[in-house]
């Protein structure tokens, strides 16, 4: 079936997510059934919980996907599916029911990279993506810094050592008592905060280093806490959650604009959850202007998880040629560059 | 009427055609290659063995647990993808239950043990395929009570299962562990037994049967 549709099927962790794709770059349909209400008893994601709803919602959400899209499974050309990296359990379900279907139909499967898929949340947005470039992928599972020399191919220039951005977030929300996830809640905190007011260190800023570490600034801001609530003094909730704000942003920008400058690219990318704070966004912008490169970024209902950008990525994936066969499994600690 | 059975429960576990009543084919493996790596390929194997094409399939039965968390979840969301895609209705059979019609012919109690770790087993009695109790999950010396007060000899009781292969030593009485595997074509049969009885589910309704709360639910109530 020639169609350029694209059944994209995503469940790598706490969204159960299936969206039909058009040529790789039109929205069809993207159905994304969030866990969040589930798991914010528990702080964070409980992978067999988040398994347990991944199963039931599957099939709900992919013909919901395709009713919406106006289209049965007949119509679709490829079907795409992330299989890492991610929480195994949740992604096994995601995959497994992919395999089913196109065993079934014989309708091609491609295995997406999820972090690939988020970079081509870009395209989603009607964007032109002009590589080379250099992407920042930046969530509460992710912090990669990426060179692109060409759609599709992959130099990994640094990644997380310890904790991903979005992961810090989370654990300082945890101890303020915010619910999960934290990011969003600590960049509301943080508005008419003084992001000066604090000094918190800044891990691994050497020129040639391009690898993050969080887990140091997230230790500093439990200790200042810590530290204040045994001497009884009152933090000033909108200043710290400025400044630890403020030094997750410097520190991922400084970084993203070193690697582009020194790989002399016009255009940068962001993706990923962390790219819809809007701090983050309009510093990057300001840094990236400064400098006479462009700024994408994707449009904050893509940023999260969702299985458009699956959609996408696989599409062209499939066009490149790749197929993936029904022993296709879950990788959980899935790189890119590894497919 | 083509029936497929599947069981992804345990590391042992497979698919299994049959045509009506007659076994067509089976495949049972028992290795540490994961269910999502191999389940799909012999089922491909399978139908190109028996000379049958994918949407020739009528019926899908499928184990739903209990047994690994992640297994279950593999063979489900398979039987519910097929399900979908070749509009077939889908049977869920539990794995006691399966273990309670495969050895329907011993003429004392069948006791179906899955293991549950720690001396623990999800458990159920049959006697000539019917249940005599509930499913539950107890402590294996509960079960061994429940058998002794049971008021029937020793010799009567046969226990099956990877819990009554974990548990031997204290058990005594259990068949051969080569026994003790759950066959595919059991799970096939009871399936279609259960279809033509009026039974049926699909890809929205069909879902693993874990008889466990997740570690998280549990220690959450326990603080409430
Ligand atoms: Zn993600």
């Amino acid at each position: 079936m020639h169609s350029g549709l694209t059944l994209g099927i995503e469940t790598s962790c706490d969204e159960t997510a299936a969206a039909v794709i058009k040529d790789g770059t039109q929205i069809l349909s993207n159905i994304v059934l969030s866990q969040i209400d589930i798991h914010q008893k528990y702080g964070g994601v409980v992978p067999e919980i988040a398994s347990r709803h991944h199963i039931e919602a599957m099939f709900p959400v992919i013909n919901e996907a395709l009713a919406e899209a106006g289209v049965t499974l007949a119509d679709i050309e490829v079907i795409a599916v992330a299989y890492g990296p991610g929480l195994v359990g949740s992604l096994l379900v995601g995959v497994a029911a992919a395999k089913a279907l196109a065993f079934a139909t014989g309708i091609p499967l491609v295995g997406v990279n999820h972090i690939e898929g988020h970079i081509y949340a870009n395209l989603l947005g009607g964007q032109e993506v002009k590589a080379p470039l250099v992407c920042l992928t930046v969530s509460g599972g992710h912090t990669d810094l990426l060179l692109i020399p060409r759609l599709g191919e992959y130099d990994i220039l640094g990644r997380t050592r310890d904790d991903a951005a979005g992961e810090a977030f989370d654990k300082v929300a945890r101890v303020l008592g915010l619910p999960y996830p934290g990011g969003p809640q600590i960049e509301k905190l943080a508005q008419g905060g003084n992001p000066k007011a604090v000094s918190f260190p800044r891990g691994l800023l050497e020129k040639d280093n391009f690898d993050f570490s969080f887990s140091g600034l997230k230790t500093a801001a439990l200790n200042f806490l810590n530290e204040a609530k045994q001497k009884g003094e009152e933090v000033n909730l909108p200043d710290f959650a400025a400044s630890f704000q403020w030094a997750i942003i410097d520190v991922l920008t400084q970084k993203l604009m070193l690697a582009a400058e020194g790989h002399g690219v016009d255009q940068v990318v962001l993706s990923g959850g962390v790219a819809a704070n809007a701090t983050f966004r309009n510093h990057v912008r300001e840094e990236a202007e400064k400098r006479g490169m462009e700024l994408l970024y994707p449009p904050v209902h893509l940023c999260t998880d969702n299985a458009a950008m699956i959609g996408s990525a696989g599409y062209f994936s499939y066009l490149a040629g790749r197929r993936s066969d029904n022993s296709l499994n879950a990788v959980a600690n899935l790189r890119l560059g590894d497919n | 009427m083509y029936v497929l059975g599947i069981d992804t429960s345990t590391m042992t576990g497979g698919v299994a055609l049959l045509k009506g009543e007659e076994l067509v084919g089976e495949s049972v493996l028992n290795i540490r290659t994961t269910h999502s790596e191999r389940l799909l390929p012999a089922l491909e194997r399978l139908l190109a063995d028996g000379g049958i094409s994918v949407d020739e399939l009528n019926l899908l039965s499928v184990v739903t647990g209990p047994g690994s968390f992640t297994g279950l979840r593999i063979g489900v969301a398979t039987a519910k993808g097929l399900s979908y895609a070749l509009k077939i209705p889908a049977v869920g059979v539990t794995t006691l239950e399966g273990y309670g019609w495969q050895f329907k012919y011993f003429p004392g109690l069948v006791i179906a043990l899955v293991d549950a770790r720690r001396e623990h087993v999800f458990w159920q009695a049959f006697q000539g395929g019917a249940a005599v109790n509930e499913p539950s999950y107890d402590s294996l010396q509960a079960v061994l009570k429940w058998c002794r007060d049971s008021g029937k000899p020793e010799e009567q009781h046969l226990f099956v299962g990877d819990g009554a292969i974990q548990y031997a030593e204290q058990i005594q009485s259990s068949v051969p562990a080569a026994l003790s595997v759950l066959r595919p074509s059991s799970v096939a049969h009871l399936g279609r037994q259960k279809f033509l009885a009026g039974e049926q589910s699909d890809a929205f309704t069909l879902n693993p049967t874990y008889m466990r709360q997740t570690e998280a639910e549990r220690r959450w109530k326990e603080q409430a």
